[in-house]
C-alpha cells in the first residue's frame, strides 16, 4: 500500500479528484450539495429525534436544541465517512473490469481513491462543525485539541473497510446488497443520537465493541461538551481499526490475483 | 516522424521466460458451490492430518476434481523463452489458449502454476483503448495510461506532443474520452503505445481496423519497433505473422504444438487446421498417380487477359476498386531537393484519370515533380502496399534510365510514367507510396517520400489465395 502512495501518487489523485467531481457532475449546486445534504439529514434528524421525541445527549449541562443539532451533526459527519465507504466498497473493483482485466493497473488505488472521498467529505462536516461550535456552540477549549486524537481511529478503520469489502464483494456479490443494511445498523449502535450514558446494560455488553460508537462519543465530547479524552476507549478503537485494516490489506493481497478470473 | 528511442540491451538477452505455464478456469456445477467449496474445505482443513478420512485428504490436496466444480485447463504447461529483439508470433485456432497466455504475459491473469518473468517494461495492446476510463478526458486518459505503464509525469509532459500528433485527433482531446468514436479512441491508445518506450509490446489482433491511413501509420511503428524491440504478436491471420514474424509458437487446444520459423509454422498450422476440417491430410504425396501434363504453350507471345475475364467480369466478383485522391498531405519524409506534385492512375488507352478502375485493366501511374534544386539523376519509384503495409509490388525508373539520366535543373518539371496490368487483388485497403529521389540505387538520396500518396479499395475480387492475383492463361479439368 506503501507503493500506491510514493509510485502513483498522481494516479490516485486522479481517481480521487474525478470521483468527487462525478458526484455531482451536471448538477445544477455542484459542490454546495456538499454541504447542503448533511445539513438536511441534520434538521430531519434534529426534528424527529430532538423536538418529537424530545432527546438529549445526557450527562450534558445547558444543552439547547441548537446543542443537539450540533451534536447530530457531527455524530453523522463522523458515521457517514465509514457509510460511504461500506456503502461503496463492494462495488469498487466489480465495477472496473476494464481496469482489472485489460490493463495492468494498480487496483488499489481504487479501494484508496473511495476511502479520500470519504475523507473529503469529511473534512468538510468538520469545518461545518467548526464554524457551528465557534457561533452558536459553546466555543473552543483545550479539550477541543484532543479532539483530533479522538477521530484518528476512523482512518485505518475506513481504509482497513474498503480493502476487505472490496475485495471480499468481487467474490460474494450479495454484500452489495447487504451493505446499506449494516451501514444502518451500524447508525443506530454507534451513539448518533443518544450519549453513551443512555443505553440499557441489557443492550450496552453487544454495542459496546462497536469502535464507532466510541469514536462518535469521545469525539463529541471533546469538541462539544470540553470533556477530557478517555485514553482508554481511544486506544481500543485505533487498535480495532488497524485490525481491520490489516484483515483488509491481507485479504485484498491474498484475493487480488483471481479478481481477472472471475470477473 | 516517428521519434520513439527505444531502450537497447544486451543482444540475445532473454527478456521473456516462462516455464510450466498452466490456467485453470473452475468451472462451477451449481452457484452456491462457489460458497460451500471454501467453506467445506475451511473445516476440512480444522480436523487434524492425522485424523482426516483418505476421501478429505483427496479434496484437500485440489489434485482431483470436487464434486462442486471442474478445472478447465486453458493452458496445460507451456514453456517460453523469447530474446530481446526478435519478434514472435502465436498462433493457433479459436480456444487455443493464446490470448490466455497473451494475458499472462502482459500480467493481467496469473497463471495457476508455473512461473513467468519479464524484463523491461512491457506494454499490451490487448483491445485497443479499453483501458481508458470514459469519463476522464483524452488527455487526461494518456496520463493515467502511461502512468500506469511506469511513466513519470515530466516524461509524460515531454512526450504529449508527439502523441497527440500521432494519434492526431486534434481538440478532442480534452473531450471525455465517452465522446470519442471507436476510432480516435484506438488511435489515442496506440498512440500512448507508441511512446512508452516498452521493451516488450504485445499485439492481438486489434491491428486489422482503423482506417487504410491509421493502419499504415501502425505498421510503420511496428516495424520500426521490431528493429529493436521485442514483440509478440497474436492472431489466427498467418499472413500477418508470416510478413512480420521471423519466429512463430504454435498453440493448440492449450498445448504446446511447436515452434520454429514463422513459414513452416504457418504452413503446420494451416495444414492441420484443414485437415481437421476435412477429416484428412492435403497434399499428401501419391507416387504412383501420374498427374496431368499442363499443356505446353504453343506460342511466346504474352497473353495478359485472365481466361475467365469475361465471366468474371460480367458477374458481382469483378475486381473493381475505387481509387481515391492524391493527397499531397500524406505523412512524408526528405531532403525537399524535389516536390511531387501529383500522382495520378490513368487509362492506358484513353489517358483518362481513373477514379474506378479493374484489376487486369492496363493502367498508367504518373508523378509529377518539381526539381528545387538541380537534379543529375532523378530517381523516381514507387510501392503498392496492402493493409499489413507489405509491399505487392513497386518498381523505379532506375534501370530504364541509367544509361541516360533524366537531368532536370532547380525549377523545372517531369513526369515519370509506369504502365503495367493492373493485377488481381484480394479485398482491401490499399495505399500506393511514392518517391523521388537523386542518385543510383544503391547510393541515393531521398528527397521526398510519400507515405499515402494514393489509396484504393478493393471491394470485390475472385482472388481468394494469396497477396494477388495473376491472369490465369487457361484452367480446366479434363476426364482422363
Amino acid at each position: 500500500m506503501l507503493k500506491i502512495f510514493t509510485q502513483h501518487r498522481y494516479l490516485l489523485w486522479q481517481f480521487t479528484k474525478r470521483q468527487i467531481e462525478q458526484r455531482h457532475k451536471g448538477s445544477l449546486l455542484g459542490m454546495l450539495w456538499n454541504v447542503l445534504h448533511p445539513l438536511i439529514m441534520m434538521a430531519i434528524y434534529t426534528v424527529v429525534f430532538g423536538l418529537i421525541f424530545k432527546g438529549s445527549y445526557q450527562g450534558v449541562e445547558n444543552q439547547s436544541t441548537l446543542d443537539y443539532a450540533l451534536g447530530i451533526f457531527l455524530s453523522l459527519t463522523i458515521f457517514q465517512m465509514l457509510a460511504d465507504v461500506i456503502v461503496v466498497s463492494p462495488m469498487t473493483i466489480l465495477g472496473q473490469p476494464n481496469l482489472v482485466k485489460k490493463v495492468v493497473f494498480p487496483l488499489e488505488i481504487l479501494p484508496l481513491a473511495n476511502v479520500a472521498m470519504s475523507l473529503y467529505q469529511f473534512g468538510i462536516g468538520l469545518v461545518i462543525t467548526l464554524i457551528g461550535v465557534c457561533t452558536i456552540g459553546q466555543g473552543l477549549s483545550i479539550h477541543s485539541i484532543l479532539f483530533l486524537v479522538a477521530i484518528i481511529p476512523v482512518i485505518p478503520l475506513a481504509i482497513g473497510i474498503a480493502f476487505l469489502l472490496s475485495s471480499l464483494g468481487v467474490f460474494l456479490r450479495d454484500l452489495q446488497h447487504l451493505a446499506p443494511s449494516l451501514s444502518l445498523i451500524l447508525m443506530y449502535s454507534s451513539a448518533v443520537f443518544y450519549s453513551v450514558k443512555m443505553i440499557p446494560d441489557s443492550i450496552w455488553i453487544f454495542v459496546k465493541y462497536n469502535p464507532l460508537l466510541h469514536i462518535v462519543e469521545q469525539a463529541r465530547g471533546t469538541l462539544l461538551w470540553h470533556q477530557p479524552l478517555d485514553l482508554k476507549s481511544v486506544s481500543y478503537s485505533l487498535s480495532f481499526g488497524l485490525v481491520i485494516l490489516g484483515i483488509g490489506l491481507l485479504s485484498f493481497k491474498k484475493l487480488k490475483s483471481e479478481f481477472a478470473d472471475i470477473i | 516522424m516517428l521519434d520513439t528511442k527505444i531502450p537497447k540491451g544486451p543482444e540475445n538477452e532473454v527478456v521473456v521466460s516462462a516455464s510450466g505455464l498452466k490456467k485453470a478456469y473452475r468451472v462451477w456445477k451449481d452457484p452456491s458451490g462457489r460458497l460451500k467449496a471454501p467453506l467445506f474445505d475451511a473445516f476440512g482443513r480444522l480436523i487434524p492430518k492425522a485424523l482426516r478420512p483418505k476421501s478429505l485428504k483427496k479434496r484437500l490436496s485440489h489434485k482431483g476434481t470436487s464434486p462442486y466444480y471442474t478445472d478447465y485447463y486453458a493452458l496445460k504447461g507451456i514453456d517460453l523463452e523469447i530474446k530481446r529483439g526478435d519478434t514472435v508470433g502465436i498462433i493457433g485456432r479459436n480456444g487455443s489458449g493464446k490470448s490466455t497466455l497473451l494475458q499472462i504475459l502482459a500480467g493481467t491473469l496469473t497463471p495457476t502454476e508455473g512461473t513467468i518473468k519479464v524484463k523491461g517494461r512491457i506494454a499490451a495492446l490487448l483491445e485497443l483503448g479499453s483501458g481508458f476510463n470514459p469519463e476522464f478526458s483524452g488527455r487526461e486518459n494518456v496520463y493515467l495510461n502511461a502512468s500506469v505503464l511506469g511513466l513519470k509525469r515530466q516524461q509524460i509532459d515531454s512526450k504529449m506532443e508527439d502523441i497527440l500528433a500521432f494519434a492526431d485527433i486534434g481538440d478532442f482531446i480534452d473531450q471525455p474520452v465517452k465522446t470519442y468514436s471507436s476510432g480516435m479512441n484506438m488511435r489515442l491508445a496506440f498512440a500512448v503505445i507508441a511512446h512508452v518506450d516498452a521493451d516488450v509490446l504485445i499485439v492481438d489482433e486489434a491491428l486489422a481496423v482503423g482506417d487504410v491511413f491509421f493502419v499504415q501509420k501502425c505498421m510503420r511503428f511496428i516495424r520500426k519497433f521490431q528493429q529493436t524491440g521485442t514483440l509478440i504478436i497474436v492472431t489466427h491471420d498467418t499472413g500477418a505473422v508470416q510478413s512480420l514474424c521471423k519466429e512463430a509458437i504454435w498453440l493448440h487446444q492449450g498445448e504446446f504444438k511447436g515452434k520454429g520459423s514463422a513459414k513452416k509454422m504457418t504452413e503446420l498450422y494451416l495444414e492441420t487446421t484443414y485437415a481437421s476440417k476435412q477429416g484428412a491430410k492435403l497434399f499428401e504425396p501419391r507416387s504412383n498417380t501420374r498427374l496431368p501434363q499442363a499443356p505446353k504453350s504453343q506460342n511466346e507471345k504474352i497473353t495478359q487477359a485472365d481466361q475467365r475475364s469475361d465471366h468474371i467480369n460480367s458477374g458481382n466478383l469483378r475486381n473493381d476498386m475505387k481509387v481515391f485522391k492524391f493527397d499531397p498531405d500524406s505523412p512524408s519524409f526528405g531532403e525537399k531537393g524535389a516536390t511531387i506534385e501529383d500522382v495520378l492512375l490513368l487509362d492506358s488507352k484513353t489517358n483518362d484519370n481513373l477514379i474506378y478502375c479493374v484489376g487486369g485493366e492496363n493502367v498508367t501511374l504518373e508523378v509529377k515533380v518539381t526539381a528545387i534544386c538541380d537534379l543529375s539523376s532523378p530517381i523516381v519509384g514507387f510501392q503498392f502496399k496492402n493493409n499489413y503495409g507489405q509491399i505487392v509490388f513497386g518498381d523505379n525508373t532506375y534501370i530504364t534510365h541509367s544509361d541516360n539520366p533524366a537531368k532536370c535543373m532547380a525549377g523545372g518539371q517531369f513526369v515519370a510514367s509506369f504502365q503495367f496490368q493492373m493485377p488481381y487483388l484480394p479485398p482491401g485497403d490499399y495505399v500506393i507510396t511514392v518517391a523521388v529521389a537523386n542518385g543510383t540505387q544503391e547510393d541515393h538520396e531521398n528527397h521526398h517520400w510519400l507515405h499515402d500518396a494514393l489509396s484504393i479499395k478493393v471491394e470485390h475480387s475472385h482472388v481468394c489465395h494469396g497477396l494477388v492475383g495473376i491472369p490465369m492463361q487457361n484452367i480446366e479439368i479434363r476426364n482422363l
